[in-house]
């Protein structure tokens, strides 16, 4: 465990794990950045495996929430009234039409 | 041909889920709401050749994935933007209450390939199943997967060095 302390801004990013290689400062802290950080560590330690010839479509968490928080906010808002009034319009041209 | 009460009754429980499926392919709010008026007037215009009790949700979906496109390739050619700077400002103004965890994501979705970005949203927001959601694209349903899949990896990537980025501005 290791810190890594701001200049100025007072943050502190805490490591979780120790640093084993070069690269391991990074991946650290792409590891403490993401939501649901295991989920994505096992995934993305996987994704070489996957990337050429097996389809191994699963949505993992950390993405899969991301993309429905996007989603959701819209398709939890109620309905604009103009689509109401552009279906009333509809069914009335339809009437007219007879 | 008379639309029947069950037509109309469905169309308007899905604009919720028309309305989220537009955003999350062209990240603008006003462009969504117009792409869900268009795919409401089509569909209405095209009752008829809808087989009552199959997937009403994937064919609405279907006819705003495609007006989606046929307004892209119409805008790019109306801008003249061959470098797709149309597609660079999807997701650019996001909405402002929205977390910057969100706008990483948003950022990452709009360089997507348009088949990777369509494929994720589908399957990994819309809760449609591989199969319907390659129905909706008319792609096989292993296609379907694939595409997925490397959006999924890309996604990944993306979201990754963004973060990492994000810690060292931060350190």
């Amino acid at each position: 465990m290791e810190q890594v302390n701001n200049n100025g801004g007072g943050m502190t990013v805490e490591t979780r794990y120790p640093t084993m290689h070069g690269s391991g400062f990074r991946v650290t802290h792409r590891m403490t950045s993401v939501n649901n950080g295991r989920t994505y560590m096992s995934d993305q330690s996987k994704k070489s495996e996957d990337d050429n010839h097996r389809i191994d479509p699963v949505v993992p968490e950390a993405i899969g929430k991301q993309l429905k928080r996007i989603y959701d906010k819209v398709a939890d808002e109620p309905v604009p009234d103009r689509f109401s009034a552009l279906l009333d319009q509809l069914a009335k041209q339809e009437q007219d039409k007879k | 041909m008379t639309v029947p009460d069950q037509f109309r009754e469905d169309l308007l429980e899905a604009i919720p889920s028309l309305r989220a499926f537009g955003y999350s392919l062209c990240g603008n709010a006003t462009r969504a709401d117009d792409l869900v008026q268009e795919t409401m007037v089509k569909a209405w215009a095209n009752a008829a050749s809808f087989q009552p009790g199959t997937n009403q949700r994937a064919w609405l979906f279907t006819i705003l994935r495609n007006e989606f496109y046929s307004q892209m390739r119409k805008k790019k050619r109306e801008v003249e933007d061959p470098e797709g700077h149309f597609e660079a400002s999807l997701f650019e103004k996001g909405r402002q209450e929205s977390h910057l965890e969100l706008q990483d994501m948003k950022r990452a979705l709009a360089t997507l390939p348009d088949d990777q970005r369509e494929a994720i949203i589908l399957v990994g927001a819309s809760g449609m199943s591989y199969e319907e959601a390659a129905t909706i694209c008319d792609v096989a349903t292993g296609t379907m997967k694939s595409r997925v899949s490397r959006a999924r990896s890309r996604l990944e990537e993306l979201l990754g060095e963004t973060s990492s980025e994000l810690s060292q501005a931060a350190g």
